[in-house]
């Protein structure tokens, strides 16, 4: 079946087998940052978003995304630098192995979006779907800390000039 | 993975196109919410899927009288992020939605595809003891008090919005789950509600439900509490008759006895915060 929609800024015209997952889509796309870590909603490692807020990937039909926007991380940096994110990801020693890393941006974005100078408490609810097996969650949680901090410290911009993310 | 055996996928813009579509299948098309249960339990027989997205059910509205209407397509984040939905009956139905699956399952997942699913529920007891209604539509609209939902078979149908009654004048509830992981079903879990009329309690709902069941409502435990008033010694007795009222299963994760004290904990939580939010503090 046809499908168009926003991946990362960029429209997409497909053709899709009817029972397709976004995430199966999404990585034969080529955003291969969408980890396939169970295919049943529990780790959270295939977390994008949809129309700026997270979810899983692995359990939507591809269907579903018709005429909306889709983010993944390949979508979060810009020619400036890394999104304020993943900075503070790799700064804080928040990520090791990296195969949640992907997933719990898209959620820790999500979470930003709506709240954003976030309690502890918050960041691990917001955090809660998405499964790390290396880090112990510490690192993150300060790395989403600092990163809030950094966005809000941001000068804001003046009109006309190109907004980065570094 | 891929749904292999989907074929065909359709997006009417009417409830009326969309029950059309799977009344005429036989069983061959299911219809589609969040997607986040037929994703992974999509029945071998299904090969047509058809997609609520565009059929004019995402909204929230509350009524004149303080009750609600919830649009069957609404997500859980979009109930959690309604004031009228976080304010009913002090704050229960929040309560219980912040403790379903975390944010990235809320943001998909419908309140219609979870009553249709009819497992697995923190949400089911809370709607029990709001004595929430479905308005369903198959050729024609129906609106079924939710217990008679559950307990039908009704054939093709779609929930086109689920509907909770305003609040009663002296009325609380509370909601509580007992789970492994904060991520986990929960073990058990209950929904109180009393709504106080001369100091005792005129109505009571005491539901109870466990990982693999719907939740249902303690008729004796209701009983217990009707014309008392809510002191810490009417609660020790419909803890004690909670634990003799419910019959739930037990697994390799929890045996029964074990659940069985786990809902007399729960109850008792309920009861307790309950009380506390009533006018003058229930006692
Ligand atoms: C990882 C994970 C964690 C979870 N954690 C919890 C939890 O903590 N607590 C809890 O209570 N639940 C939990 N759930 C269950 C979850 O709430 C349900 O999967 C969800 O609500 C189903 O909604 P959906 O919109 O995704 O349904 P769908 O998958 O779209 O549909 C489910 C069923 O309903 C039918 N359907 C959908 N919409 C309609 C409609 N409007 N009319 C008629 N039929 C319809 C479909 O045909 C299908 O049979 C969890 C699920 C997952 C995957
Ligand atoms: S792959 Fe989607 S949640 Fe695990
Ligand atoms: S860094 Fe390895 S799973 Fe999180």
């Amino acid at each position: 079946m046809k499908l168009s929609f926003t991946l990362n800024g960029g429209s997409v015209q497909t053709d899709v087998a009817p029972g397709t997952t976004l995430m199966e889509l999404l990585r034969g796309l080529g955003a291969v940052s969408v980890k396939n870590g169970c295919a049943r909603g529990d780790c959270g490692s295939c977390a994008v978003l949809l129309d700026g807020r997270a979810v899983t990937a692995c359990l939507l039909f591809a269907g579903q995304v018709e005429g909306q926007r889709i983010t993944t991380a390949e979508g979060l940096a810009d020619e400036v630098g890394l999104h304020p994110l993943q900075q503070a990801l790799l700064e804080a020693g928040g990520v090791q192995c990296g195969f949640c890393t992907p997933g719990i941006l898209m959620a820790a974005v999500d979470l930003l979006e709506r709240e954003p100078e976030p309690t502890d408490a918050q960041v691990r609810d917001g955090l809660a779907g998405n499964l790390c097996r290396c880090t112990g969650y510490v690192k993150i949680v300060e790395a989403v800390q600092d990163a809030a901090a950094m966005m809000s410290s941001a000068t804001p911009v003046a009109e006309g000039e190109e907004v980065g993310h570094g | 993975m891929t749904v292999t055996q989907i074929q065909q996928y359709h997006r009417p813009s009417s409830v009326d196109a969309a029950w059309h579509l799977v009344e005429r299948a036989d069983g061959a098309a299911r219809l589609l919410g969040g997607g986040t249960d037929l994703v992974v339990r999509c029945p071998p027989e299904v090969s047509t899927l058809v997609d609520l997205a565009d059929a004019g059910l995402r909204y929230v509205e509350s009524t004149a009288d303080g009750g609600l209407r919830l649009g069957a397509m609404s997500t859980f984040t979009d109930l959690l992020e309604h004031p009228a939905v976080v304010t009913h009956t002090t704050g229960v139905v929040g309560e219980m939605i912040a403790q379903v699956g975390s944010v990235l399952h809320r943001n998909s997942a419908t309140i219609g595809g979870h009553v249709v699913r009819r497992r697995l529920s923190d949400v089911l007891p809370v709607l029990l003891a709001l004595d929430a209604t479905v308005l369903l539509y198959a050729g024609t609209e129906r609106e079924l008090r939710i217990d008679e939902y559950l307990a039908g078979d009704l054939g093709p149908h779609v929930v086109i919005e689920v509907r909770i009654p305003p609040r009663v004048e002296g009325s609380a509830a509370a909601f509580t789950r007992v789970a492994r992981t904060a991520f986990d079903h929960a073990l058990v879990n209950s929904c109180c509600r009393v709504d106080i009329h001369d100091g005792v309690i005129a109505v009571a709902r005491v539901v109870v439900g466990e990982s693999s069941a719907i939740g249902r409502r303690l008729a004796p435990v209701e009983e217990v509490l009707v014309g008392a008033s809510l002191t810490p010694s009417t609660i020790d007795t419909a803890v004690a008759a909670t634990r003799a009222a419910v019959d739930l299963h037990g697994d390799w994760i929890a045996s029964a006895e074990y659940r069985q004290h786990l809902a007399g904990v729960v109850t008792q939580r309920c009861l307790r915060a309950v009380a506390d939010r009533l006018p003058g503090g229930g006692a």
